[in-house]
Order: structure tokens, then C-alpha cells, then sequence
């Protein structure tokens, strides 16, 4: 059987729909790359809640916004900087109730944890330990971290200073590593009860 | 662990991480959508539209009901008004020998030219009806009870009554479903997975909401639909004959082919076996009423053009296509029969089995849906219009009968099969 007439829907057919707003293109644009954004959503927020409405906020502004892609990079990673700059707007819209305050570097760089301990961690138990973080721990700590954005980039974003965003990364690595200690204490006594019984 | 291997552990375990979320997440961003959605105002320009085509289709009925029923009453009082002359006419007439008929007839037929050339009114239509008027003689025998010469005369009308068939059809066919499906649910498979380009993986979930937009398919129909007529052996001197038709409805067979550019545009030819069940009933000069009831099983080829148009609805739901149709229809009556006709008291030269071969023609209009069953198989059902007439004039014995017109309006249904090769795959 010839199957080499066979053509699927490219990703440009999709975009083309959904700039022309058509329902059904908007809705494969949205199950082709919800996951993916709502990790991104889940990175930035506290609970999952939080995490489902910046992920409607995002693809919202983002098929308002379609036209704007001009196809020279990536759809994704222009995708994921909408998602990006709709956690910081939320962030900043709430900054009042996250007071920021500028930490001593050394006080953060004095925990150690092993690389065995990090490397048998899920994904998931990863992204637990950062949305335990203060909102502005979490969002610096990625925008750094995960995004590559500089301290300063980060500042700008963040309407704060480069040595805020420096001290809030800083803190951030400091209290993740304790959560990876403590994760790593639990899952120990755990595997010992089960190991010699209780 | 410096600090930026604890950034890089966490970049690399979480930076194409994919968490789904629920699947409640889409209604809610769909509910929050703007309605600038060209969908939803297309759908209501091609509801206009619809409305309009239908609604354009009943009052051409209601008008042409309306002048038929007019030329009807205007007929019935001509009746009333030479109804004792012409009884004591025909009696006359019946009493003569064989001899005196013929002198009487041509007799007749002088009149007839002399009237024609008098009036304009249906002169060329009735150059000489010998048959015919053997009929009415016949009939004027017994009033109260059509005979079979009655029936017989409905023969001679057959080529109006061809125009004026009532067709129902029905159609089932067998699909070419096992051999196809099966492999190609392999193919499908496999094509789906490939990467459509750097971005955007076809998933499993999404495979399955693909559907065939271009290429072959084949299938059956059924149509149920009746027809009127704009025509009839018109009136004149003693041989005043009128047709009135009796909703009637008939079965039908066909298969179709077709052929789908892309989601937007097919082509589709049909072959349909009509088998029509046509009741008559004419009132002739002499004020009898005669019924006949004549089988004609017809040939029909329908070639049609197809602009679709796929309501929105969510990926997750099967495709519902809009067609609207237009096409041209050729059809030949293929036999013809008059069940309740003595043959035995038929003249020689008229053949009721075969009493006229006329090709007749339709310009087609429609809209129909189609729902699909998976990504091979989708019923079909909507409404069909079609208008035209015969190609020629029918002359027998000398009788003329002017070109017929007609206008049937009918219920679709058929399923159909996507032949799975030369296809392209889309949402629809």
C-alpha cells in the first residue's frame, strides 16, 4: 500500500489555525504542549491550584498573542517565556505579601549534600521541594536555575535588585539542600524499619 | 555539592519535565476563549444559507401546487359545462361501424387542425391520436368502471408520467471493509508516529483523532424523495385529457464513488436503480376518471460537486461534514410496466412494456451530513432537490407531448468507506 502521499498536520498548519482562532487548532496546540507547561506552571507556584490557573492565564495569553510569533525560533521556548512572564506577572501582582530582603551570600553556600543523595530523587520529589519554597525563592530559583536567565535579567523581571535576585537564589540553594537532607534522613529510616522491621 | 551542580540537577530533571494536567483543564480554558472564533460565524452564514435553499425549494412546490391546482379547476368546470354534449357524441360515435369510426376520427382531426390553427392553445400536441381515441371510444362503453382500453390510454401518457415519477430510494451495498481496514490500521499506526517536525510530537491521544480528508471513497445510498410535474396532454375539442398524479413513493438502489481533493472540496458520481410505483389519474373530456398505476424502473447517474464545511466541534469528537451539493443527473427508463392492463385488448403498435425510452435530465441540489463512525466509515444523510425534464419531445403514433418538467425533492441516506490509499490524513 502506498503510503508515502500520507502528510500529517505540521505544526505551522496549526499555528496558521489557531491565528485564524479555529477552535479545534487551538485545542491540539493545547494538548501538544499542556504538559509540558504546566510542569513549567507547577515550578513557579505553591499547589497545584495555583498551578492550573497560570496554566489557563498562559495559554490564554498565548492564542491572544499567536500573531506575534514570527516562526524564527523555537514555538516552544516562545511558548514557554509566555508561561515564564505570566508566573512573574502573577508573582509581582502579589509582591506585597512576599517581602524580599537581601541575605548574606556566605550563610548560604555553608550546606553540603551528596550527589547521590540529589541523583536518586524523582522529578517529582524535586518539584515538591521548590514549590516548598517562599514565592520568591521559587520564582529567582528558577528563572536562574532552569531558565538561564542572568541576576540581573532576573532583577528586571522581578522588579528588585541583581543582589536581591543573587541572595534570593543563594537562599533558595540553601534551603533546598536542607529539604534534600531531611528527604534523604526519612527515606533512610524508612528503608532501615523495613529493612530490620519496626 | 557546589551550587551549581545542585542548579544543574535541577535543571536537568525538571527543565522538560511534563506533568499533565486534568483533563477538566481544556473546558475551562475553552469556556474563557473569545467568541471571534470564524467558525461560529460561519456557522450561522452557512445556517442562512441552508434556510434560504430550503426555503426557496418549498415555496417553488407550493407555487407550482398552486397553479396546478388552478389549471385543475379550471379544467373540472370545462368538464361539467360539456359534459351532455359529449355523452351523446361518444354514443353516437359507438354505434357506427369500424368504417364510420375512422371517417368520424378524421372527421375529427380536420377540426382539430382547423381549432389548432385557431388557437394557439396546444395545437401542435395532438396532430393525430388515433390510438387515443380508439381509447376514449372504448371507455365511453362503460363510464362507471375504467376499462382496461382506460388503462391502456394512461400508456400513451407514460411520457408524462416518467416526468412526474414519484422515486423512493433505498439502497444497501456491500464495502470492500475487512481487507482495507486491516492493513491499513498498520500503516496508520506507524505513520502517525512520526515526528512532525521539532516541536510537536502526534501522540497516541491525537492519532486517534485523525481522519481521512483526501482521497477515494466508495459507498452506498439510499434516497426517499417524491416528484411533481409540469406537464400534460393538454386539452382540445373531444380530446380533452388531464393528469392529475397521486403522491406515490418507490425504491431505489445505488452505489456511489467519489473522490476528495481536501477537506474542503470533493467529487461524486452515483449510480442509482430506481424502481418507481406511479399512480395516475386522468380525467379525460368524456369526465371519466381513470386510474392507472404504472411501474417504471428507471437508471439514474448523478454527477456531483461537493463544498464541505466542518462545524467546530472538540478533537475529541468525531468529525460532522457539511456538504452542500451540486450536480447534474442523467437518467433512462430502463423498463416499464402497467400491471392492471389487459394485454390482450391492446392494439398492436403500442408496446406497454416498452411503451417510451426518453432520457431525462436534473440539475441537483443538496445538503447533507456527514457523520463519521471511525476513521474509515461515515454515514451520510441530508436532502437532495432535483429539477429538470426530458431531453426530447416523445412522439408515438403520432402524438406529441411537450417536453416535461420536474422537480423531486428527497431524503438521503448511505454509508461509505475511505479507500485508505492516496490519502491525507487531518482533523477534518
Amino acid at each position: 500500500m502506498d503510503t508515502s502521499h500520507q502528510i500529517l498536520p505540521e505544526l505551522d498548519e496549526i499555528v496558521d489555525g489557531c491565528i485564524k482562532g479555529q477552535r479545534k487548532f487551538q485545542e491540539l496546540l493545547y494538548r501538544n504542549f499542556a504538559g509540558k507547561m504546566f510542569a513549567v506552571c507547577m515550578r513557579y507556584s505553591y499547589s497545584r491550584e495555583d498551578a492550573e490557573d497560570m496554566l489557563q492565564e498562559g495559554f490564554l495569553k498565548a492564542f491572544n498573542s499567536i500573531e506575534k510569533f514570527r516562526g524564527d525560533g523555537s514555538f516552544e521556548g516562545w511558548l514557554r517565556r509566555i508561561f515564564v512572564n505570566t508566573s512573574i506577572e502573577m508573582f509581582r501582582k502579589n509582591s506585597k505579601m512576599y517581602p524580599l530582603t537581601e541575605l548574606n551570600q556566605s550563610v548560604a553556600n555553608n550546606q553540603v549534600v551528596s550527589n547521590d543523595i540529589v541523583s536518586n530523587m524523582s522529578a517529582n520529589e524535586m518539584m515538591q521541594m521548590i514549590q516548598k519554597l517562599s514565592p520568591g525563592y521559587r520564582v529567582a530559583f528558577n528563572l536562574y536555575a532552569i531558565e538561564g536567565f542572568t541576576h540581573k535579567e532576573i532583577g528586571d523581571m522581578m522588579g528588585i535588585s541583581e543582589g536581591t535576585s543573587k541572595s534570593q537564589v543563594a537562599r533558595a540553594r540553601m534551603l533546598l539542600q536542607r529539604m534534600i537532607e531531611e528527604h534523604s534522613k526519612k527515606k533512610l529510616s524508612s528503608e532501615n524499619a523495613a529493612l530490620y522491621g519496626k | 555539592m557546589e551550587s551549581n551542580e545542585l542548579d544543574n540537577l535541577f535543571k536537568n530533571a525538571l527543565a522538560e519535565h511534563e506533568f499533565p494536567p486534568q483533563e477538566k483543564m481544556w473546558k475551562k480554558i475553552e469556556g474563557r476563549l473569545p467568541n471571534k472564533n470564524k467558525g461560529i460565524v460561519l456557522s450561522w452564514f452557512n445556517f442562512g444559507i441552508a434556510a434560504a435553499f430550503m426555503g426557496a425549494i418549498v415555496m417553488a412546490t407550493l407555487i407550482f401546487l398552486f397553479q396546478k391546482n388552478n389549471s385543475e379547476q379550471k379544467f373540472a368546470q370545462q368538464k361539467i359545462e360539456n359534459k351532455s354534449n359529449e355523452i351523446a357524441q361518444n354514443k353516437a360515435i359507438i354505434n357506427d361501424s369500424n368504417k364510420k369510426q375512422i371517417a368520424t376520427i378524421s372527421s375529427e382531426k380536420k377540426v382539430v387542425k382547423k381549432r389548432n390553427s385557431e388557437n394557439f392553445i396546444a395545437p401542435k400536441r395532438i396532430k393525430n391520436t388515433n390510438a387515443t381515441i380508439q381509447l376514449n371510444l372504448a371507455s365511453n362503453t362503460n363510464n362507471s368502471i375504467p376499462s382496461t382500453n382506460e388503462n391502456l390510454k394512461s400508456k400513451n401518457l407514460i411520457p408524462v408520467a416518467i416526468a412526474a415519477n414519484n422515486s423512493l430510494g433505498l439502497a444497501l451495498s456491500l464495502k470492500t471493509k475487512l481487507p482495507l481496514v486491516g492493513n491499513s490500521d498498520v500503516e496508520f499506526n506507524r505513520t502517525m508516529h512520526r515526528k512532525v517536525n521539532d516541536d510537536v510530537f502526534i501522540s497516541d491521544l491525537l492519532r486517534r483523532q485523525l481522519y481521512f480528508v483526501k482521497g477515494f471513497h466508495i459507498g452506498i445510498k439510499t434516497e426517499f424523495g417524491n416528484s411533481w410535474i409540469s406537464a400534460s396532454v393538454p386539452a382540445s375539442g373531444i380530446l380533452n385529457i388531464k393528469m392529475r398524479y397521486v403522491i406515490n413513493a418507490s425504491l431505489a438502489y445505488g452505489f456511489t464513488a467519489g473522490y476528495d481533493f481536501n477537506n474542503k472540496y470533493g467529487v461524486q458520481i452515483e449510480y442509482h436503480i430506481v424502481n418507481q410505483n406511479v399512480q395516475l389519474s386522468e380525467v379525460s373530456s368524456n369526465s371519466t376518471l381513470q386510474n392507472s398505476n404504472l411501474r417504471m424502473n428507471y437508471n439514474h447517474i448523478p454527477l456531483l460537486f461537493k463544498i464541505k464545511w466542518h462545524p467546530l466541534r472538540g478533537i475529541e469528537s468525531k468529525p460532522l461534514v457539511m456538504n452542500y451539493v451540486l450536480g447534474v443527473q442523467y437518467g433512462w427508463l430502463r423498463s416499464s410496466s402497467a400491471p392492471n392492463i389487459d394485454y390482450t385488448l391492446i392494439p398492436n403498435e403500442i408496446n406497454v412494456k416498452k411503451p417510451v425510452y426518453l432520457d431525462e435530465w436534473n440539475a441537483i441540489m443538496a445538503i447533507s451530513y456527514d457523520v463519521y463512525i471511525n476513521q474509515f466509515f461515515f454515514l451520510t444523510f441530508g436532502g437532495r432537490a432535483a429539477f429538470g425534464g426530458d431531453l426530447q419531445k416523445y412522439t408515438s403514433n403520432d402524438l406529441a407531448i411537450t417536453k416535461s418538467k420536474n422537480l423531486t425533492l428527497g431524503l438521503e441516506f448511505g454509508l461509505h468507506c475511505k479507500l485508505p490509499f492516496w490519502q491525507k490524513y487531518s482533523l477534518h
